[in-house]
């Protein structure tokens, strides 16, 4: 029945987009830093993510964690949640929390006074949300990191997840 | 003291803050209230969010009888299983009234989103289980659930 598959996306984009904050959040406070910065925007990120995701839109998902103190190179870290809308799992709502715990171990130990900021990567024709002030950013420079993908974290229907994270090797 | 129950669907018929929004909706406040109410948006949405609702509720009181609201996640949120979205007679959010968001394991977050709001609350009022009335709530805390069983006849 159509509706029933409409309805059935829609929930994958709602599940996805909630459960893609929820494990950014258990990211951020893993790490030790702050999450208030990021709670305070709670309701704006998930919106445009479920707006994205409803879109295809959404290509991934960056936390940017860096040391201002550092005017050189700032970076310290980034965990990427890339989106795959052709996961082929069984269809099954689910997430894995602790793939959040071993990205953070692996990726090495964070400055607890380090800031950080969230990056949506779109497509071409990925819309803005409509709510929110969105503008363009540059995402810094990994030279001397590596990206190691752990897995995915969050999975609905054919929409999931996965997590990569970057350690400095030089 | 009256007391009555709502339960809301939420992840993943709705997102957090979206379930929130249907709660205003339906409590439908007048816009002094409103704006307080909507001002809590994020810390009611990440105690949805990590289904603290779906054993502590959003409370409401002083404002006539007191309202308890829980939310329903997982295949019951779709299928409308324990949901009751019903509006609620007499509830006047006027003056002297507050609001209860249960957070969890999140209290310091919760309470630096709403520092400054004397309408907020984060924890539950000191005689929330008082009134012996049994919500009977049911946990929704499925994990993990195959949304294809809801397509089988």
């Amino acid at each position: 029945m159509t509706t029933v598959n409409v309805s059935t996306v829609t929930h994958t984009h709602t599940y996805v987009a909630t459960n893609l904050m929820r494990s950014v959040k258990s990211l951020i406070e893993e790490a030790g830093l702050d999450p208030r910065h990021f709670a305070g925007s709670w309701d704006t990120w998930e919106g445009a993510i479920a707006h994205w995701i409803d879109q295809q839109g959404l290509k991934e998902l960056t936390l940017e964690v860096y040391d201002l103190s550092d005017s050189y190179d700032d970076l310290r870290g980034r965990f990427d949640f890339t989106i795959n809308y052709a996961y082929g799992g069984d269809g099954e709502f689910w997430v894995d929390p602790s793939i959040i715990e071993f990205a953070v171990r692996k990726s090495g130990s964070l400055p607890s006074a380090c800031r950080y900021r969230l990056v949506a990567t779109v497509t071409r024709f990925a819309s803005d949300p409509p709510f929110g002030h969105w503008t363009s950013a540059t995402l810094r420079s990994t030279d001397g990191y590596q990206r190691h993908t752990v897995g995915h974290a969050v999975a609905a229907g054919s929409t999931a997840a996965g997590l990569s994270y970057y350690r400095r090797v030089s | 003291m009256t007391t009555h129950v709502r339960r809301f669907a939420s992840i993943p018929a709705r997102t957090s803050a979206q379930t929130w929004r249907a709660v205003l909706d339906v409590v439908d406040p007048p816009p002094e209230a409103r704006k307080r109410l909507e001002a809590a948006t994020n810390a009611a949405a990440i105690s949805i969010a990590e289904e603290v609702t779906a054993t502590d509720p959003i409370v409401f009181v002083g404002c006539g009888p007191q309202l308890r609201i829980y939310t329903v996640h997982g295949e019951d949120s779709l299928n409308g299983i324990h949901v009751n979205e019903r509006p609620v007679p007499g509830l006047a959010l006027n003056t002297g009234w507050k609001l209860y968001i249960p957070p969890g394991d999140d209290a310091d977050l919760l309470a630096s989103l709403v520092d400054g709001n004397q309408v907020v609350v984060i924890g539950s009022p000191a005689v929330a289980e008082s009134d012996g009335l049994s919500t009977g709530n049911r946990i929704s805390r499925v994990r993990s659930f195959d949304l294809a069983a809801l397509k089988q006849p």
